[in-house]
């Protein structure tokens, strides 16, 4: 399902990692831990097709150029990247998504409650600042954005390490839910997030150690 | 002098600057005006004794004057009005950078990033627009001022032919100026709105630039800021229309009043007017009073569409002293 291939990538003139190979089975899940900086987020933005690499190969769900990869994955990052418009619009980002899809992705991804109590609903709009939105509520409008493109691949990028343990659980839970069946790469700082996970490494001068 | 303006001007310290510069402006477009009515009724004389030498001293004369008029309105008063303006730019942006470093969280939150930049920017450009260029209240004041001077000259001259003058004017007048324009400063608030949320755009799609790739909302990006843009050119559009026929009534009522004025000026030859010199020369003061009021109607008609962005700017002005109001 993933598979990397002597993968090499450098920033302008800061070699990240280099020769780095893995491969995921569909439907597994893996954790990535390491020191902040040690090249996580760049090693996720590239299996999202968001980078390309200096060398090397990678095929993820099929596909090896990176236009085509975009496709196929999906991402939560640490910021929930929300835009100003409606919760509606943020979710669907403009796609056709029935009403009853939606639905069923609203409760998946533990908003459901508070959205209906929301005066105008799932139409409400998210660019004013004032909006009183938790750090929680947003993180979980960016997991059912990633629900309705409902892709084979979740790419998770330190999903909860801006919230405070409440708002953490719910969005973990959240993201349980949504993980089902599906081949996860999680990156974070917090091995406790990882439980249950097939295989977790740990990474470290630009090279991956299974734990 | 609307009155964020004057508050602006006041709490920046520069008004008895501005209006110096305006009591240096007042007496000229009157000077000018009493110049060009006396030069047209001396050639008129002159020419019709056909005395050359005379006409020559007299060219040479007027000529004198106007130079030295223009070369104070071109040199002099100009470069102490654009210093005064470019005073007025930095020193109203500094406090407005210097209310945003100093404010609190809560205080930053009442505006968006788009309104902060869109009034720190767009709304300062158009307070000093109201200010002095292209012709606004600096303007309307001198055109004001000449138009009072002008028409009591034409008083004495003759009245009969002034009384004429501004009873054309009025009801158009006041159709233009009072009706049609009212609505101008509502489109602007809606377009500075507008600009607002299209400002506000800028940012999110630097910062979740990534998002829209992975989940290919490109589409619905591009959408929702092409309708803020068209929502800025809808409402400009609104308030252009409504300026184009604020000042087709103005021309409309000006050229009345000249065909008019000759008309009835014609038959007074002989008996209330002396001569066509002198016909010439009361319709030279018009032309004067004409000027200064198309000076007015477009002044007010631009004083209306960036007084919005006064009172853009005095809310955050009025943000230190806490007594915000939401909606102006
Ligand atoms: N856009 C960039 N340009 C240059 N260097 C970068 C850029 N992004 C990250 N880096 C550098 O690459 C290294 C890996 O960063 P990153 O992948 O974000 O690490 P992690 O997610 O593990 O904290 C860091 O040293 C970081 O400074
Ligand atoms: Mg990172």
């Amino acid at each position: 399902m993933i598979e990397l291939k002597n993968l090499s990538f450098t920033y302008e003139n800061k070699e990240v990692f280099k020769n780095l190979s893995l491969k995921v089975k569909k439907g597994e899940k893996v954790g990535i831990i390491g020191e902040s900086g040690c090249g996580k987020s760049t090693l996720l933005r590239l299996m999202a097709g968001l980078y390309e690499p200096s060398s090397g190969e990678m095929i993820i769900d099929g596909e090896n150029i990176p236009e085509k990869i975009i496709r196929k994955v999906s991402v939560i990052m640490q910021s929930p990247m929300l835009l100003p418009m409606s919760i509606r619009e943020n979710i669907t980002m403009g796609h056709e998504v029935s009403e009853d899809k939606l639905k069923k992705i609203l409760e998946d991804a533990n908003i459901k409650k508070w959205i209906d109590s929301l005066p105008e609903g799932i139409e409400t709009y998210l660019g004013d600042r004032a909006d009183e939105l938790s750090g929680g509520q947003a993180q979980r409008i960016a997991i059912a954005r990633a629900m309705c493109k409902d892709t084979e691949i979740l790419l998770l990028d330190e999903p909860t390490s801006a919230l405070d343990g409440e708002n953490a659980a719910s969005v973990l839970e959240a993201l349980d839910r949504f993980s089902i069946g599906k081949t996860v790469i999680h990156v974070t700082h917090r091995k406790e997030h990882l439980n249950g996970y097939d295989r977790i490494f740990n990474m470290k001068d630009g090279c991956l150690f299974l734990q | 002098m609307n009155k964020n303006v004057f508050k602006i001007l006041k709490e920046l310290g520069l008004l008895k600057l501005f209006t110096l510069v305006l009591l240096l402006r007042l007496p000229f477009d009157f000077l000018n005006a009493v110049l060009s009515a006396n030069m047209i009724e001396s050639f008129i004389r002159i020419s019709e004794v056909k005395d050359s030498v005379n006409l020559l001293k007299t060219f040479g004369v007027f000529l004198f004057f106007t130079f030295i008029l223009f070369a104070y309105n071109a040199l002099i008063w100009s470069t102490i009005s654009i210093y005064a303006d470019m005073l007025f730019h930095k020193k109203l942006r500094n406090r407005i950078l210097d209310i945003m470093l100093s404010s609190t969280g809560r205080d930053m939150e009442k505006l968006s990033a788009g309104d902060w930049i869109t009034r720190l920017n767009n709304d300062v450009d158009r307070t000093s627009d109201y200010l002095v260029t292209p012709i606004n209240f600096m303007h309307v004041s001198i055109a004001a001022f000449n138009m009072f001077l002008s028409s009591l000259v034409l008083v004495f001259l003759n009245s009969s032919l002034y009384l004429l003058t501004i009873l054309v004017m009025i009801p158009f007048f006041i159709l233009s100026n009072v009706i049609i324009i009212r609505k101008i400063p509502l489109y602007r608030k809606k377009s500075q709105e507008a600009y607002a949320k299209y400002t506000n755009w800028m940012e999110p799609i630097i910062e979740s630039k990534e998002a829209i790739t992975v989940f290919d909302g490109q589409d619905a990006v591009m959408e929702k800021v092409e309708e803020a843009s068209r929502e800025i050119l809808r409402n400009n559009l609104k308030a252009h229309m409504l300026t184009a026929w604020s000042s087709f009534f103005n021309i409309f009522s000006g050229n009345l009043g000249y065909l008019l004025m000759f008309i009835m000026g014609n038959s007074m030859i002989g008996s209330e007017l002396k001569d066509f010199a002198e016909l010439m020369k009361i319709t030279q003061y018009r032309a004067e009073m004409l000027k200064s009021i198309n000076v007015m109607n477009v002044g007010f008609s631009n004083m209306r569409t960036n007084v919005i962005s006064a009172v853009r700017i005095e809310e955050i002005l009025n943000m230190e002293k806490e007594n915000w109001k939401k909606d102006f």
